[in-house]
């Protein structure tokens, strides 16, 4: 390991919106402290300036040279399409927490620890290195584990975090067990260098490198709550504030994709054939075992964690087909989990948003509290029609383009019987997202019908929802091409 | 037999493992918060006894000012000054305490029989992986050159905790 030069490495081209990113939560961080009187909420309206200039750094990134920083740190474009969507992620979560922090009383401190989650996401995404990703991985998760009891009153809160975090300091030491295999075999932590001795490696001990694949894939799916390592999901989620719930479903998850598709490609790429198909079964595992249990919930929440689960599930299958695949295919399957990831941003945050407005002022979580919301408000009922009927993957909608090109890879790259199982628990998921639609659409039977209010901030988060949700739906191919231009490894 | 060589340094380290895991056992069995905490201790002593059979004495010493010492006493302090008389039930068997207990001993078996089907790489003897500088020299630098990225993200790490600690034990008024 040779002395490398610190001061001339290009941190900015590399880290720019993971720095952008830390630095305003500093920032919040000491107007927090400062200004201790008052309403507090425009503190949010700084998160959220400091995380949209993240983002137009992350957009400024995609047109710049692949770089790299310190062996550890790049800029490729799978790295900056991933930082996109997670910023994109951000600006609406922390639009649903400013528009939340305005009803309900929480800790200000909330503001600040979702951008170091962030933070943490940004590293998951953009590092070659496992010690790296893993801080990130942790950043990420300490912070999420203290987001989802942050209602410290409320005993459900509580037992989701304490849940969330025994369950997912699991997953990470597993993932970090597995690790500790990978580099005493090869005696480096850099993705690149495994990578390139991968072939070796491989003719020399191929039983650890399968057990030390599984171990990660395992330690992944903790965080990605996969079947059967998804226990914690539904109380975390049901526990957590709903912009939290949105995070985790969303910010989170699209961060454990990346640093997996990372992991498994950089290292195994070369034994894909031998390996991949592991994640085939978790991911048909996650789709049966989720569209099943979600059928059963009546809590609103809790079949949106189990909708979560069962789309985690859909986005593993391309993951599970690299395994099938010549490296000239991959470009598709980028294209198909990227695309997928985008249009669940937006139809998961927009349904919790909604989710979270009607349970409010309807006082129940229970999906009963639905019926007749096309009476009491129009909007929101469109609104979340238009979210459930993208979830389903109804046409017109992004998730039914997402779906038919994860659909269409699963058949053309050798992974029928996991197409089969996409379109057939999709069929399943009809039942549940359309009794909800059934219940927005049925009248109030008695008694006069309560309108429901929703704030400005909440009006332009599922404006911006629906709108994502339709463009992508409609005119896909606006996504599509800056997607299939990109150059991914 | 068991096809190990049997040298001095191979039976200090079962010796150590034993240990480590009569101490882990004790953690989750015992009904005493108290007693948890003093046999999580043991197993910090012992993870620093294996350190420092690797050759890592410095990462040795740090275990134990750090985590023996330090976290142990403050895990200690922190029972005595809320409900230390805190009692788990008595353990039970269950269908599922007795799947659980299967599932690992399987997982067990599975990772012994994988680290021991394959001969592992042996480094050359007497190969000086710090590059000719003692101990924590070697730690420093690698820590301050090639790892200085996630060595800041730790910080951020540390903030967060602290952060979150604070949040978490913080008496409120605005709590529901």
């Amino acid at each position: 390991m040779q002395t490398p030069d610190l001061l001339h490495q290009p941190y900015w081209q590399t880290m720019g919106p993971l720095l952008v990113v830390t630095a305003a939560a500093f920032l919040v961080m000491i107007l927090e402290f400062v200004f201790r009187k008052g309403d507090r909420r425009w503190l949010s309206a700084v998160s959220l300036a400091g995380a949209a200039a993240a983002l137009a750094v992350a957009i400024w990134h995609y047109f710049v040279e692949p770089q790299i920083a310190l062996d550890t740190m790049v800029t490729d474009p799978m790295g900056n399409v991933f930082s996109v969507l997670i910023l994109v992620t951000t600006v609406l979560v922390l639009l649903f927490t400013w528009d939340y922090a305005g009803q309900v009383k929480v800790a200000a401190e909330h503001t600040y620890l979702i951008l170091f989650a962030v933070a943490g996401a940004l590293a998951m995404a953009t590092a070659v290195d496992m010690i790296t990703l893993y801080v990130g991985l942790e950043l990420l998760s300490v912070s999420s584990y203290i987001l989802v009891a942050l209602r410290r009153g409320s005993a459900r809160a509580v037992e989701g975090g304490v849940k969330y975090l025994l369950m997912g300091s699991i997953g990470s030491a597993v993932l970090l067990y597995g690790m500790s295999f990978l580099y005493g075999i090869t005696g480096s932590t850099s993705l690149l260098e495994i990578g390139m001795g991968m072939q070796d490696t491989w003719a020399s001990y191929p039983t650890i490198v399968l057990l030390s694949y599984l171990l990660l894939l395992i330690g992944m799916g903790v965080k990605l709550s996969l079947v059967p390592f998804h226990m914690w999901t539904p109380d975390a989620y049901a526990g957590a504030p709903s912009p939290v719930s949105a995070f985790l479903a969303t910010v989170a998850k699209a961060a454990a994709f990346i640093m997996l598709l990372r992991m498994t490609l950089f290292m195994f790429g070369n034994n894909g054939a031998d390996l991949f198909y592991w994640a085939g079964f978790l991911a048909a595992a996650s789709m049966i075992a989720g569209n099943v249990i979600a059928l059963a919930q009546r809590n609103m929440k809790r079949l949106l964690a189990f909708s979560s689960i069962a789309q985690a599930g859909y986005v593993l299958v391309p993951i599970a087909l690299f395994g099938t695949s010549t490296p000239s295919e991959w470009y598709g399957l980028f294209d198909s989990i990227a695309f997928y990831l985008f249009a669940y941003t937006f139809m998961t945050v927009g349904a919790f948003a909604v989710v979270h407005v009607v349970a409010r002022a309807r006082g129940t979580g229970d999906s009963d509290a639905l019926t007749g919301l096309c009476q009491r408000s129009p909007w929101l009922a469109g609104a979340l029609t238009v979210f459930l009927l993208s979830l389903a993957g109804m046409p017109l909608t992004s998730g039914f383009v997402g779906k038919v090109y994860i659909f269409a890879d699963a058949i053309h790259l050798r992974g029928i019987w996991l197409g089969v199982l996409l379109f057939v628990t999709s069929v399943v998921s009809f039942f549940y997202y359309f009794g909800w639609i059934r219940k927005i659409f049925q009248k109030e039977p008695v008694g006069e019908v309560q309108r429901i209010q929703a704030g400005p901030l909440m009006h332009t988060l599922l404006g911006l929802c629906v709108a994502g949700t339709l463009v992508l739906g409609v005119v896909p191919s606006a996504l599509l091409h800056v997607l299939q231009a990109t150059k991914w490894f | 037999m068991l096809g190990l060589a049997w040298t001095p340094p191979m039976i200090a380290f079962l010796v150590i493992s034993l240990l480590i895991l009569v101490c882990a056992i004790m953690a989750i069995s015992f009904r005493k918060v108290i007693y948890m905490a003093l046999a999580i201790g043991g197993v910090f002593l012992g993870c620093a006894a294996v350190y420092i059979l690797l050759g890592a004495e410095f990462v040795g010493a740090a275990q134990i000012l750090i985590y023996a010492g330090a976290i142990t006493i403050l895990i200690m302090f922190a029972i005595m000054l809320t409900n230390h008389e805190a009692e788990e039930p008595p353990a039970a068997w269950s269908v599922r305490n007795i799947a659980a207990a299967v599932g690992c001993v399987l997982l067990g078996v599975t990772l012994y029989a994988v680290i021991r089907s394959q001969s592992w790489p042996h480094g050359a003897a007497g190969a000086d992986v710090n590059q000719g500088q003692s101990n924590p020299v070697a730690v420093g630098l690698a820590l301050f050159q090639h790892y200085t990225v996630p060595f800041e993200l730790v910080s951020l790490l540390l903030i967060v905790a602290l952060v979150g600690a604070v949040i978490l034990a913080q008496e409120r008024k605005e709590d529901e």
